[in-house]
């Protein structure tokens, strides 16, 4: 089957995003939530179980401990305290392991083994996720349920001092508090020195009931001579002594307070074999929880090994300690050795507490929890607790009722576990299997866009797409049957909940049947490629095309932005990259223009010879059609010779200008919207105007862009919508007035200010006006096959509808970068890429990268937080889900949207194009979706990186959003391209 | 694109025992040039190590990262002085024919015009591609001048001021003598440089050289070195090509003539082989 390259770029592009949708799956695991929200009110505790009779206990236990210190050591290796280094520098803390009144254990970290993550489990005690940042859309506060906000919320004193990350996560929860910073990684003395110089202050002092100390010395030495250097030894002494002194002014406290208070050493993370940590080894997730209190009495010779835990199990245990309800998401269970001292109806109430919290969560995160063998076992213990309290509230201190307790404790104790660990499968990973299935499709997709490339690309831009041969190919099926085998084995032995399993088996054999169809495919191209070059080997006289320094310059940048994406400070400051190679654009323009104006064949300049050879062209297809079909052509073309000698030099002179021009206009567009990272906090014009003070300013600047938006675009328009325009503009800046942005020129003093709905829905009823003539001239000229002039019209109509819309939903200040992007395809198109005779495939990744300019010129970056949500609510009274994401995603993608937009303008108003637009649909498609498969596989191999979460995840939403966009764009193409095939065969079958 | 395309073409040597005695003129005089080129870059790239350590004698507290205003200033001074001293020493394309002084005179003005130019277009380039309008304009300004010296002074000093055979070198296959190959890939490594020099700034690694000014100029001192050794490495390679097929020539001759004779030539041509 012969396929224009258009469409089955379109087709490609399609499949990938299936492919982007399927990694994105698997990525971003499902979250344990409880629906509650984040709300913090007050519950009632659950009341403790009784059978029959009525029990008195419905309020949650009192603290068990009156003060707590929790000191955690940044990457404290499980062996740092109980192997053969903690013998040797931490002899405190060895006496404590070994005799003292404490508990040992080592708590095993989830990846990523990174410092913020962990404290977020440590406090919430729940294994924190992506979700997370799209819940605070990346505002650093831990909005969760957490131990802290709980301790606050009960009037308990919190004192900080360490790094600062706490200072981020909680800003309003410590009376008292000092951050250190982490970043010079290469200090590891002074971090330390700002923690303990508060000790002796604070330690005499009786004002607290939670200090928190987070010491950063040991992973900076860590990070810079690895985990077998002395400086650790030094290191671990000195957190000994601070640990003694600590624990000694406890001690001493404790012997006039009535309850006794806890120490809490812990490690937020490990340290691999060189030192550094994130990644999932053994040596990264194991770390030391030592917990300390006079309360944990042990008789002498009692020596345990540290029992594993985990580290979730932490936030339970403190809130219990503190007497504080636990974490709603926690899925950690409380650690049983810390209330073995107590009696036996409040073990019994404690563990009844942890387990009706877990067996809740369940509840709301597994859809068959009753089936559960976790859910289960808490009803039999609930049963039998509420026996027990029966027993007890009728007779008590007896044997028979120790010996039933015990018996309940251990069915809690069980049932503990088997609920956390249901829990804790839910998050622990990353879907592997749905990552590298998405990954599989996406890669071969794009193999089968690049190998596709010389074929397309040459003169008939179409391609032989066997469609028949792949299907009935024995390889096929191999393939195919190799792949069900893959997938049955991989679904039957894994534990965890993986998505691409849970489909059903027709949704599994349509992506699989597709996935070795694809195979098939990009295995045929091959070996027709490899022949090709064979072929081509022989005869080299064929081979001599040359790259000219454009090409080149293409090239370059896309291959080198799309490995900038392996760097993170990259991502960040993504727009940099474009700016630059718009720039560098530019200037390689200008040098061609130059050289084609000095240095022209005959010594002429090639501009003034490219019209007269538009004429010459021109002049057959006048005398072909004696139908006046291309009368706007025709016009052009007889007036242009008369004009010509005065036009020569001004023409020229503007060709040589307008690479200067757009320079200029990104230039000036570049200080209107800072955004990234590292220049992001510098004032911008955009800030400058929309402040109060200057509305004046806004006002003139929004109606003098609106003005020269309608001279730039109505010249082309049809009469009916450049009249629709003129309107539509105007309600456009009565909509900002009726908002309150902007000032109309007699209005005087303040007015109410209303929400503009029916000033918004006036423009929108103009857009879909223009946008619908725009549709009708397009269908009209394929059904009826009207002619060149009415599509050329229809396709502006469309555009202009589209100009329309984004200048309603653009903030007011980003108005001259519509008018820049309008200005700029005006001169492009009429002072370069017309004279320059640029291919197709040329003007399209130039379009292709000032779209992507232009992206970035209007404010947006690579994190989630510039994305303008108010664009979603523009004519709208209430939030609507599916136009408010339309709206949104449009004004987020204004740029690439115009430019892709202009694009089709451009090439269809080309006379004589013929394939122009399939090639220039099928080079988008491959340009755009090059950096979305390499970033696939980058995200990948980068999934334990220190800022997977905060860097490269918003890029991969990001990435896939404009896969998205670049889908919708590309069916454009085919269909607009569809509709001139038609269109053109419909002719003539006419005549 | 192929730079050494005129080289090849000239050197390629003939079969026959006359025309190689005539390529063998031809390639003394070519091996002079490359002689000349050699050492011409040798002293630019022994100038801008110059620059680095010989005004820490001079200046107290002198270092490229900190004062790295006068750094720039005396590089830009030095690489200027060592291409003009090297081009009227050498000479490469000395027209035989007599200019009155008056001619020169308006010749050099222009030169200076043309330099002046070229160092406010590179400023008004870096600003078009980000660099801050006011603050820092001197460190930009400073920085528009070296790289004009890498670029503008070499073809003003080989080309003159005429725009047309500027434009001419810069185009394929537009380079007709081994000097403008040497400049056309000096210069356009020099803004290559420019170029990549910009790729680190972005990055969050907080070094002070990381600024952008001082990061430009030097990748494009780095370039520029780089470029003038790969220069270096082209002719050398060529030479020694050209005397792999003399000898060639001479085995060929040695079907015919005696044996002692090749023998006698051959080591003489051993000798020069170590000379070059």
């Amino acid at each position: 089957m012969r396929l224009g390259c258009g469409a089955f770029a379109a087709g490609c592009v399609l499949v990938e995003v299936l492919g982007v949708a399927l990694f994105l799956r698997g990525f971003f695991p499902a979250p344990v939530r409880s629906s509650s929200g984040t709300e913090h009110q007050a519950e009632s505790p659950a009341p403790e179980p009784s059978a029959g009779a009525t029990s008195n206990w419905t309020k949650l236990p009192p603290p068990l401990f009156s003060k707590v210190v929790i000191m955690l050591i940044d990457a404290l290796r499980d062996d740092f305290v109980f192997g053969s280094k903690g013998v040797k520098f931490m002899p405190y803390t060895t006496y404590l392991v070994g005799k003292g009144a404490s508990h040992s254990f080592v708590a095993e970290a989830k990846p990523p083994t990174v410092t913020m993550p962990r404290i977020k489990a440590l406090m919430t005690g729940s294994l924190p996720g992506f979700v997370d940042i799209i819940r605070n859309f990346n505002s650093p506060t831990l909005l969760e349920d957490n131990v802290i906000t709980q301790a606050k919320a009960a009037g308990k004193r919190i004192i900080f001092y360490g790094d600062e990350t706490w200072v981020k996560l909680f800003p309003k929860h410590f009376v008292e508090y000092d951050g250190t910073t982490s970043f010079f990684v290469s200090d590891y003395t002074e971090v330390d020195d700002n923690v303990t110089r508060h000790l002796d202050r604070v330690l005499k002092r009786r004002d607290w009931d939670v200090l928190i100390l987070h010491y950063l010395g040991l992973d900076h030495i860590g990070h810079i001579s690895g985990p077998n250097s002395p400086l650790i030894g030094r290191k671990l002494s000195e957190m000994d002594s601070v640990l003694m002194r600590i624990h000694t002014s406890l001690l001493s406290e404790e012997r006039e307070a009535v309850s006794p208070s806890l120490l809490v050493l812990c490690g937020d993370h490990g340290m691999s074999a060189n030192g550094g940590h994130g990644a999932s080894s053994v040596e990264e997730t194991n770390t030391a929880l030592l917990l300390i209190s006079s309360a944990f009495e042990r008789r002498p010779g009692d020596v345990r090994p540290p029992k594993l835990v985990q580290q979730t199990d932490l936030a339970a245990t403190l809130a219990i300690g503190l007497g504080l309800p636990i974490p709603k998401h926690s899925v950690g269970r409380l650690l049983s050795p810390v209330i073995e001292g107590r009696a036996m109806r409040e073990q019994l109430r404690f563990l009844h507490l942890n387990t009706v919290q877990l067996s809740r969560l369940l509840q709301e995160n597994v859809p068959s929890y009753e089936r559960e063998p976790g859910f289960e076992q808490f009803q039999v213990s609930q049963k039998l607790h509420g026996n027990w309290v029966r027993l007890y509230l009728e007779e008590k201190n007896s044997e028979v009722l120790l010996n039933l307790g015990t018996k309940v404790r251990r069915q809690y104790l069980d049932a503990l576990k088997t609920l956390s660990l249901a829990l804790s499968r839910q998050v622990a990973h990353y879907d592997i299997y749905s990552m590298v299935v998405g990954t599989v499709v996406v890669l071969e997709v794009f193999a089968l866009l690049l190998l596709s490339a010389p074929q397309a690309l040459g003169s008939a831009a179409e391609l032989e797409v066997p469609l028949s041969s792949p299907v009935f190919s024995l390889l096929f099926y191999l393939v195919l049957l190799l792949l069900g085998a893959v997938h049955v084995s991989v679904c039957t032995s894994t534990e965890g909940s993986c998505y691409f399993c849970s489909l059903s088996w027709p949704t599994v054999g349509v992506v699989l049947v597709l996935v070795s169809a694809l195979l098939c495919a990009v295995l045929s191209a091959l070996t027709r490629t490899c022949v090709d070059g064979k072929l081509l080997r022989r005869n080299p006289a064929r081979t001599n095309s040359k790259w000219s320094e454009l090409d080149l310059l293409i090239l370059v940048g896309t291959v080198g932005h799309v490995l900038s994406l392996g760097a993170s400070s990259f991502i960040e400051e993504e727009h940099q990259t474009w700016y630059f190679l718009v720039s560098t654009l530019c200037l390689a323009l200008c040098h061609e223009s130059y050289r084609n104006c000095f240095l022209g064949d005959n010594g002429e300049s090639p501009c003034c010879l490219r019209v007269e050879g538009r004429f010459v062209r021109a002049a057959p297809t006048v005398k072909d059609k004696s139908t006046g079909c291309d009368v706007l052509e025709l016009d052009r073309v007889c007036t242009k010779p008369s004009s010509l000698d005065t036009l020569r030099g001004c023409e020229k002179a503007m060709v040589l200008a307008s690479p200067w021009l757009v320079l200029g206009c990104c230039r000036l567009l570049r200080p209107l919207n800072h955004t990234g990272v590292q220049w992001a906090h510098r004032p911008d014009l955009g800030h400058w105007l929309t402040s109060s003070d200057h509305k004046a300013e806004l006002s003139v600047l929004a109606a003098l862009s609106l003005v020269a938006v309608f001279a730039l675009v109505q010249s082309r328009c049809s009469p009916m919508s450049r009249v629709a325009m003129a309107l539509g503009l105007l309600g456009i800046y009565c909509y900002r007035a009726s908002i309150g942005h902007v000032l109309l020129p007699w209005q005087r003093g303040s007015t109410a200010v209303s929400r503009g709905i029916i000033e918004a829905r006036f423009v929108y009823v103009f857009v879909l006006g223009i946008l619908f003539t725009g549709t009708k001239d397009l269908l009209k000229s394929q059904v009826l096959a009207a002619g060149a002039t009415v599509k050329t019209v229809g396709l502006w109509d469309v555009y202009s509808g589209l100009v329309l819309l984004a200048a309603l939903l653009f903030r007011p200040h980003n108005l001259p970068v519509l008018v820049c992007s309008l200005l700029i395809q005006t001169v492009m198109t009429k002072y370069i890429w017309r004279p320059l005779k640029h291919g197709a495939a040329e003007v399209a990744v130039m379009h292709y990268w000032f779209g992507q300019a232009f992206f970035y010129f209007q404010g947006n970056s690579n994190n989630i937080t510039t994305v303008d949500i108010s664009a979603g609510f523009v004519g709208l009274n209430t939030y609507v889900e599916i136009p408010a994401m339309f709206l949104t995603a449009f004004a987020t993608y204004a740029g690439p949207v115009l430019w892709a937009s202009h694009l089709v303008n451009f090439l269809s108003s080309e006379p004589s194009s013929g394939s122009a637009l399939r090639r220039a649909g099928f080079c988008y498609a491959l340009v755009c979706s090059a950096p979305a498969s390499v970033y696939v596989v980058l995200v990948t191999a980068l999934r334990y990186h220190l800022f997977i979460w905060s860097v490269f995840s918003p890029k991969l939403l990001y990435e896939g959003m404009h896969l998205l966009v670049t889908a919708a764009l590309c069916v454009g193409f085919a269909a607009v391209d569809q509709a001139r095939v038609q269109s053109r065969s419909g002719r003539a079958a006419a005549s | 694109m192929s730079p050494s395309e005129p080289l090849r073409r000239a050197c390629h040597p003939t079969m026959s025992a006359d025309l190689g005695q005539t390529a063998t003129q031809e390639n003394t005089m070519k091996n002079t040039d490359i002689k000349r080129l050699l050492y011409t870059h040798l002293l630019c790239i022994f100038s801008i190590i110059l620059s680095i350590f010989i005004p820490s004698f001079f200046l107290e507290n002198f270092s490229i990262l900190e004062t790295h205003l006068t750094w720039l200033c005396i590089c830009s001074v030095l690489v200027t002085a060592v291409n003009l001293v090297s081009y009227l020493v050498v000479k490469p394309n000395a027209s035989t024919k007599r200019s009155s002084l008056s001619y020169k005179v308006t010749r050099f003005l222009k030169c200076c015009i043309y330099f002046l130019m070229s160092c406010f277009v590179f400023h008004v380039i870096f600003v078009l591609y980000g660099a801050p309008l006011i603050e820092l304009v001197l460190e930009t300004f400073l920085f528009a001048v070296i790289l004009s010296t890498f670029t503008t002074i070499p073809c003003l000093c080989l080309l003159g001021p005429n725009i047309k055979a500027w434009l001419r070198v810069f185009s394929r296959n537009g380079v007709t003598s081994i000097w403008e190959n040497s400049l056309q890939i000096t210069t356009i490594s020099s803004f290559v440089g420019t170029w990549f020099g910009a790729f680190p700034i972005p990055l969050d690694w907080e070094r002070p050289w990381q600024i952008s000014y001082i990061l430009f100029s030097g990748m494009a001192h780095l370039l520029y070195a780089w470029s003038d050794l790969w220069l270096r490495g082209w002719p050398c390679y060529f030479a020694t090509l050209d005397i792999l097929e003399q000898k060639a020539t001479y085995i060929q001759e040695q079907l015919t003539g005696t044996q002692e004779e090749f023998l006698c030539r051959f080591h003489k041509d051993c000798a020069e082989m170590y000379m070059v």
